[in-house]
C-alpha cells in the first residue's frame, strides 16, 4: 500500500486553520495547520478562548464559593476538582472526613470516571462515522446522570462535596441502583465491543494512527489513561491513595506492547474499557463496604474557617493527575488555589501526534486523546 | 514517599551555598528547599541527576504573590523510586507593575514548559531560555499580570 506521503503531488504547502468552535475540535481552540494537500506537515493550537479567570475567582470569593466553583475546572468531571480541593483544605484544616463520606466520594468519583469514559468513546465513535454505538452509549451515560441526579439533585456542576464530608447522605435506593448499574455495564461493554471496538473498519484505522511513544508522554508530562496507554503504570489511587482507595482492591491496566501500533488511538481506546470494567469493580466493592455513620461534620457546613497554612494534593482524574496547590492566610477567602491539571500535557503532545497524518484523522486523533479544552485554559 | 532529610544531606555535600532556608511545608513532614533564583538551574541538574533519588519529573510549578513577591514552587518527583520534593525561589519586581525574570527549567524537565508560559502570562516572570511567542491564555493584552494580588481590571 502507498503511504500517505508518497502520495503527494509536489505543490506549495498551503495554511489553514480550523477552530476556535468546530466539530472536529474538543473545545474552543484553534488549529494553525500547513499541509502538503491532504497531509498536515505541521501544526499549531492556539487556546485561551475558554480563560475564565477561574483561579482568580478563587481568590476572590469565600472557601464555601470556591467549593461550588471549582466545578467549572472541568464540568465533565466535576467531582474530581471537589475532590482536589476537599483534600487540600482537610489536610490544612486538619478536618476528619467520616469513613461513609469517604465511601461516598470514592461512588461519585468512579461514576464520574465511568461516565467521562462513555462521553470519550461516543465522541470516539463520531469522529470515525460510528454512528450506531454512539447511541448505546449514551444512553447507558444517562443513567449515570440519573444516579448523579438521584443523590444530589444535579446531573453535572455536581456542587456535593464539602470540606469534612458530602453535602447530603445517600438518597434511599441509591446503593441497590449502583448494584444494578454494575450488572448492566458488564453486558453493555460486551456489547460495545461487538458494535464498535472489534470493528475491523475502526480497528485498522485506529491502530497505526497518532502513535505516542512513551519517551514523548514523559517527556510533556502527559499522565492518565493515555500515559497508561504507553506502559506508564503510574495512578494517583495506587502511588498517593486518598479517600479510601487503599481499601479496595482493583488493578491498573496499562497497555504499551512493543508493536509498531503500541500507543495509538485503538491502545487509548481500549485501556478506556479496560479502565472502566475496573471502576465497575471499585464502585461494587465501595457499595458493599459502605458503613452507617455520618456523612459530615456539620462544624464545618457553614462558614469554614481554614487556619493559614498550605498543602498540596492529588487525585486520579479521569484524564490523568490533577494537582491542587492551596494557601491559606487564615482569611475568609483562599489566598491562593493552583491547578495542575491533566490535559497540559496532552494540548502540547497533540501537534506531534497529527504531523504527517491525513487532514481526515485530525479529528479521530483530537477524540482519542480526550484533552479538556475547558481545564487548560481555566 | 518523601526523603527531606537524604535531600539535605545532598544539597548540603554538594552546594552548601545556594541554600537559604529549608522550611517545613504544611502539615506535612515536607520540606521545602528556599534557593536564591541565581542557582535554580544548577541545583535542578543536581537534584535531576542524583542517582540515588532522581528527581526526573516536574509534577506542578505554582506561583503566588505573597506580598508582592512572586513565590515559585516547584513540586518535583521520581518516576522511578516515587519520592517527592518541593523547591522554591522568589522574586521580587523592582516595582509593582514590572515583571520580572529567573532561569527557565524546561531544559532540565521539559514538561515544565507550558506551565513556565502560563506563569509568564499570569504574572509577569520572564522565564529565560522559555520565550512566549503568542499568547496562551489571554486572548488580549490584559495590561498587567492578572493573577498578581494588585491586579486590576
Amino acid at each position: 500500500m502507498m503511504d500517505a506521503v508518497s502520495e503527494c503531488i509536489d505543490t506549495d504547502l498551503t495554511s489553514w486553520k480550523i477552530g476556535p468552535y468546530h466539530g472536529a475540535l474538543p473545545g474552543p481552540i484553534q488549529v494553525h495547520m500547513e499541509l502538503d494537500g491532504e497531509i498536515i506537515v505541521s501544526a499549531k493550537v492556539e487556546t485561551g478562548f475558554l480563560h475564565r479567570g477561574l483561579e482568580k475567582e478563587l481568590e476572590l470569593h469565600s472557601w464555601q464559593v470556591a467549593m461550588v466553583y471549582v466545578d467549572h475546572l472541568d464540568p465533565e468531571g466535576a467531582a474530581f476538582a471537589e475532590q482536589v480541593l476537599c483534600l487540600a483544605v482537610e489536610e490544612i484544616g486538619d478536618i476528619f472526613v467520616p469513613p461513609r463520606a469517604c465511601t461516598i466520594r470514592v461512588i461519585v468519583q468512579e461514576l464520574s470516571r465511568i461516565s467521562v469514559h462513555l462521553n470519550y468513546m461516543a465522541r470516539l465513535a463520531r469522529s470515525v462515522g460510528a454512528d450506531t454505538v454512539i447511541h448505546y452509549i449514551l444512553r447507558d451515560r444517562e443513567k449515570i446522570l440519573d444516579l448523579f441526579e438521584l443523590l444530589c439533585g444535579a446531573r453535572f456542576s455536581l456542587n456535593y462535596f464539602r470540606f469534612g464530608g458530602v453535602r447530603s447522605d445517600m438518597t434511599e435506593g441509591f446503593v441497590e441502583r449502583i448494584f444494578e448499574l454494575c450488572d448492566l455495564l458488564k453486558v453493555r461493554l460486551k456489547e460495545y465491543n461487538d458494535l464498535f471496538s472489534f470493528n475491523l473498519a475502526f480497528l485498522e484505522r485506529a491502530a497505526a494512527l497518532g502513535i505516542l511513544s512513551m519517551e514523548m508522554a514523559f517527556r510533556h508530562g502527559v499522565t492518565g489513561p493515555n500515559a497508561r496507554a504507553v506502559g506508564i503504570s503510574f495512578d494517583v489511587r495506587k502511588t498517593h491513595p486518598y479517600s479510601g482507595y487503599a481499601e479496595l482492591d482493583f488493578n491498573i491496566p496499562t497497555g504499551g506492547g512493543t508493536g509498531k501500533t503500541s500507543g495509538g488511538v485503538y491502545e487509548r481506546f481500549i485501556l478506556r474499557i479496560r479502565e472502566i470494567e475496573q471502576s465497575v469493580e471499585i464502585l461494587r466493592q465501595a457499595a458493599e463496604k459502605i458503613t452507617p455513620g455520618a456523612y459530615l461534620d456539620p462544624k464545618w457546613e457553614r462558614n469554614p474557617s481554614i487556619p493559614s497554612g498550605e498543602a498540596y494534593s492529588r487525585v486520579e482524574s479521569a484524564r490523568g493527575l490533577l494537582g491542587c496547590h492551596v494557601v491559606s492566610d487564615g482569611g475568609a477567602v483562599p489566598n491562593r488555589i493552583q491547578f495542575r491539571p491533566p490535559s497540559i500535557g496532552l494540548i502540547e503532545v497533540f501537534p506531534q501526534l497529527i504531523g504527517g497524518t491525513r487532514i481526515e484523522d485530525l479529528p479521530v486523533v483530537l477524540a482519542s486523546l480526550d484533552i479538556s479544552i475547558s481545564e487548560i485554559d481555566r | 514517599m518523601e526523603l527531606p532529610h537524604k535531600f539535605e544531606s545532598l544539597i548540603k555535600r554538594s552546594m552548601p551555598e545556594t541554600v537559604l532556608q529549608w522550611q517545613p511545608f504544611g502539615r506535612t513532614k515536607k520540606k521545602v528547599l528556599w534557593v536564591e533564583g541565581r542557582f535554580l538551574l544548577e541545583i535542578s541538574r543536581v537534584l535531576r541527576d542524583d542517582p540515588e533519588h532522581c528527581l526526573d519529573w516536574l509534577e506542578n510549578l505554582s506561583v503566588m504573590d505573597v506580598e508582592g513577591a512572586l513565590v515559585l514552587t516547584y513540586f518535583l518527583r521520581s518516576t522511578q523510586t516515587q519520592s517527592s520534593f518541593l523547591l522554591r525561589v522568589s522574586l521580587a519586581p523592582m516595582k509593582p507593575e514590572d515583571s520580572v525574570e529567573t532561569f527557565s527549567i524546561a531544559s532540565i524537565w521539559p514538561m515544565g514548559r507550558r506551565m513556565e508560559l502560563e506563569a509568564s502570562e499570569l504574572f509577569g516572570i520572564q522565564f529565560i531560555g522559555n520565550h512566549r511567542e503568542t499568547a496562551l491564555i489571554l486572548s488580549e493584552d490584559p495590561k498587567g499580570f492578572p493573577q498578581r494580588k494588585g491586579y486590576r481590571r
